[in-house]
């Protein structure tokens, strides 16, 4: 199988601080990898660096469907197919819902002459009630809606690889089961995933693979299916 | 008894705080003799050498004040020749009612505070650049409302008559001290207030703005003070040029000129430094001398340089001849020393 | 009826202030930069048509077909070239990069012009007028100006609320990394922004040169005109510009109506106390956040 996202040796820095040390990862065209690991272990950053919103150093390699993306800036990338639905869900506050969409669709603009499988009508779908809310102002959401207009945005841009951190921050149980049925179903449609979660047991349901941080390291990586709980909490607090 | 001293102050071999670096006490020692010196100079040199420093010690004085507003209070005005018209014009006034124009000095730096005072009030309410736009908006009332008084000259000015008393050598050496004194008083005056606690926490919400809002309204009294006493310098500089030049003409001492030059000055000299406007302050002075007979072309390739300043060397000259390693003749901070 | 005609008089002027103010408040709706600049680049835009006029002959709304777009061009470019890096030099720097700018642009204006006293020639259109009796008339060229004022705000109001490019601009406003993440380019969006913001300070520029007089260094004035226009109208509304446009040369007009020196004071007068008792302006932006 070739990788859809190959990275090697990724490293990542804020100032003086490493947040990322030589992460290898691959992600197959449409396959989902669970990125797990603690607060401050790097899953964020590992995202941001690969959706380019952190620099990636010369001896870092990241290739997308083959091509290698150093110095390519986020809107780039995000027109070369790769999506990330932020932590924090980041809706632009001063555009109604549909204008949220919307303002993600010029992203594909190039890759979709072949016509488009998501459009406002099958983000609606998805989640019915962000066809609800369309006029609402994106600052006047529950949480919980705004995550699913912040992933039916990442949608309109027609990716291949979707980047999700922390879905389910903050959100009810039932939300968040919700959340993951829809993923589930646009997973099914052949997208790639890399989804950064706290909660493991969430991440893992989604996921076939997992690569577990701590510290900028990768210290745990293997089929969902094989991995432990107990090796899950062995990585996570490096006992 | 316990011992209640802490480890920190008995482990001899522990970081001690300190307040000086060795660079500041060398200016120390060297500062001195150099005021006293430039405060004999009348006794020493032409008269016409004194007056070129006053006009280089009013700019050192309008330098230290706009950095005193921008580079430690984060308030970018373009109008403070507001407060430099109204500190001409209180020599005005002065000279007018009979009192000693040298007086009207003192008189101009508190008619300047105290009319900072209701200025700021209102320009506070803006913020970032439109907060410069509402400074140049009330400079300009000022001047229009100046202009409408006949006892002043109107529209055209008026001369100050009641230095004419004084023999013509004695008057330009009387300026020139007003001057130097002014200036150092700038100087050292920022320096001592940037190390107070005023100082210190305003220099701690520019490098952490998060940190702002937290501490929102002491930020505003702060950022008060900082306003009126920079009102209160440049009308002292209104004032030593209405005496020197022995004329106040509206239209001029009202110019956002006056705002260009400061600006100029501290971009060029470096921002947020006590050493970086006087740099900029004696090279601004310098290319005005030298450039002048070429006409306002000097004053586009000060603007060319200014933006060059403002966006790749933004600590100014005084950054890139200490190659930014933090040389500090007035250190304003605490340092640890290992 | 002189107070009548001097409101009505002022409403046209206030249409020329409405013109200046659109563009300032473009470029800070969107960078979130004032630019100090604004004033000289209009002057600079009535120049250039005083050239286009004198040396092609052209009628100075003929000239516009040339200075639009040059402008507009200016507009970009100055975005990516010095604007741009500005956003990333501090907070400071875009107000010190732009009032440099400002600065130069007047003294370079003011070598190749000289101080002289201009205007563009706008012959029969310039002087003719509607006689509405009672003493008051209304010039063609005051009357078009505010028509083109109104359609101007109207334009930007539809760009910005119903166009992508709109919808970019806004949303790269509200949060620009986020929109990177859209595949939307700040830098192109700032950029188309601040064409079109300077292709509004071109047709007012042409249209005040028109109107009456202009020098080198006028710049600073008409920068203060369109800024009281901005803030008594409230930031970030288009409407509540043309609305302190309007308020703003119905001061003016009034002001000297009592005394010919009043007028320019009447007006900053109105821009304070609307500051001291309405600091958000007459039309508030509805709050969204």
């Amino acid at each position: 199988m070739t990788a859809l996202l190959r990275v090697r040796d990724l490293d990542a820095h804020y100032g003086h601080f490493q947040a990322l040390s030589g992460i290898d990862l691959e992600v197959g065209a449409g396959e989902a990898v669970a990125v797990i690991g603690a607060n401050g272990a790097g899953k964020s950053t590992l995202l941001r660096a690969i959706a380019g919103q952190v620099p990636q150093p010369g001896g870092s390699r990241v290739e997308f469907d083959g091509v290698e993306l150093r110095g390519l800036p986020a809107h780039r990338r995000a027109r070369l197919g790769i999506a990330l639905v932020p932590e924090g869900r980041k809706l632009f506050p001063s555009l109604s819902v549909q204008e949220n969409l919307l303002v993600a669709a010029g992203a594909a603009d190039r890759r979709a002459r072949g016509g488009r499988r998501w459009g406002l009508d099958a983000v609606y779908e998805l989640f019915p009630n962000v066809g609800r809310l369309r006029d609402r102002p994106g600052g006047a959401l529950s949480g919980g809606e705004q995550q699913a207009v912040a992933i039916g945005r990442g949608l309109m841009a027609e990716p291949r690889l979707l980047l999700l951190d922390e879905v389910s921050l903050g959100l009810a149980p039932v939300v968040v089961e919700q959340l993951y049925a829809a993923l589930g179903t646009i997973a099914a449609t052949g997208v790639a995933m890399l989804v950064v979660e706290q909660d493991v047991g969430t991440a893992l349901r989604l996921a076939g693979r997992v690569l577990c941080l701590r510290a900028g390291r990768t210290v745990l990586t293997g089929a969902a299916a094989e991995v432990t709980a107990d090796a899950v909490t062995a990585a996570y607090f490096g006992t | 008894m316990t011992d209640t001293t802490t480890p920190a102050a008995t482990d001899a071999t522990g970081p001690v705080v300190v307040r000086t670096t060795r660079a500041s006490r060398a200016a120390a020692v060297v500062a001195l003799p150099v005021v006293a010196l430039l405060a004999a100079l009348p006794y020493l040199v032409a008269p016409n050498i004194t007056r070129l420093l006053v006009g280089l010690f009013t700019l050192v004085l309008l330098a230290t004040m706009w950095n005193l507003l921008a580079g430690y209070g984060g308030m970018i005005s373009v109008g403070q020749q507001g407060f430099i018209g109204i500190g001409a014009y209180a020599v005005l006034v002065a000279d007018l009612i009979g009192v000693n124009p040298y007086l009207g000095l003192a008189l101009a730096a508190v008619g300047a505070a105290v009319l900072a005072l209701p200025t700021a009030l209102l320009v506070f309410r803006l913020h970032g650049g439109y907060f410069a736009i509402g400074t140049w908006v009330v400079a300009e009332v000022y001047r229009l409302v100046t202009v409408e008084f006949r006892a002043v000259g109107g529209g055209s000015g008026a001369s100050v008559t009641g230095l004419s008393v004084f023999p013509p050598v004695l008057r330009g050496a009387i300026t020139y001290w007003c001057a130097l004194g002014a200036a150092v008083l700038a100087v050292g005056g920022v320096y001592l207030l940037m190390r107070s606690r005023l100082g210190l926490g305003l220099t701690a919400i520019r490098d952490e703005p998060t940190a702002a809002d937290s501490l929102g309204v002491r930020v505003r009294a702060a950022k008060r003070v900082v306003f009126v006493v920079a009102a209160a310098g440049c009308g002292l500089a209104g004032a030593l040029i209405a005496v020197d030049s022995l004329r106040v003409q509206p239209d001029s001492i009202y110019s956002v000129q006056w705002s260009a030059f400061m600006i100029f000055m501290v971009v060029i000299g470096g921002l947020g430094t006590i050493e970086g406007p006087v740099v900029g302050a004696v090279v601004f002075f310098a290319i005005q001398q030298l450039l002048e007979p070429y006409g306002v072309w000097y004053l586009v390739v000060l603007g060319v340089v200014a933006i060059a300043a403002a966006l790749v060397a933004r600590r100014g000259l005084w950054g890139l001849l200490t190659l930014d390693r933090d040389v500090r003749l007035l250190p304003t901070g605490y340092r640890l020393r290992p | 009826m002189t107070w009548v005609n001097a409101v009505v008089q002022g409403l046209l002027l206030g249409g020329v202030y409405a013109l200046f103010a659109c563009g300032l408040s473009l470029v800070f709706g969107v960078l979130r930069i004032v630019n100090l600049a604004h004033g000289d680049l209009t002057v600079l835009a009535a120049f250039l048509a005083l050239v286009a006029t004198s040396t092609l002959g052209l009628n100075p709304v003929l000239a516009l077909v040339v200075v639009v777009p040059v402008m507009a061009a200016l507009g970009f470019a100055l975005q990516r070239l010095l604007l741009h890096r500005s956003l990333r030099a501090g907070e400071l720097a875009p107000l010190l990069v732009t009032f440099g700018l400002s600065i130069v642009l007047q003294n370079a204006l003011l070598q190749t012009f000289s101080a002289d006293t201009r205007s563009l020639p706008a012959g029969d259109f310039g002087t003719a007028g509607l006689e509405l009796g009672g003493g008051i008339a209304v010039g063609w060229l005051g009357l078009s100006t505010l028509v083109v004022a109104v359609a101007v705000l109207a334009g930007l109001q539809l760009v910005l609320a119903r166009t992508p490019i709109g919808r970019a601009m806004r949303a790269t406003s509200d949060d620009p990394e986020t929109a990177a993440l859209m595949g939307l380019d700040d830098r192109r969006v700032y950029a188309v922004a601040t064409a079109i913001a300077l292709a509004t300070v071109a047709l007012a520029g042409v249209f005040y040169g028109m109107r009456g007089t202009f020098t080198p260094t006028l710049g600073p004035q008409l920068l203060i005109f369109a800024f009281e226009a901005v803030i008594i109208g409230g930031l970030g509304s288009l409407w509540g510009t043309l609305l302190g446009g309007l308020v703003l040369g119905v001061a003016q007009t009034v002001g000297a109506q009592i005394q010919p020196t009043y007028g320019v004071l009447a007006g900053h007068l109105v821009f304070l106390v609307v500051l001291a008792a309405r600091p958000s302006g007459l039309l508030r932006r509805e709050e969204v956040r």
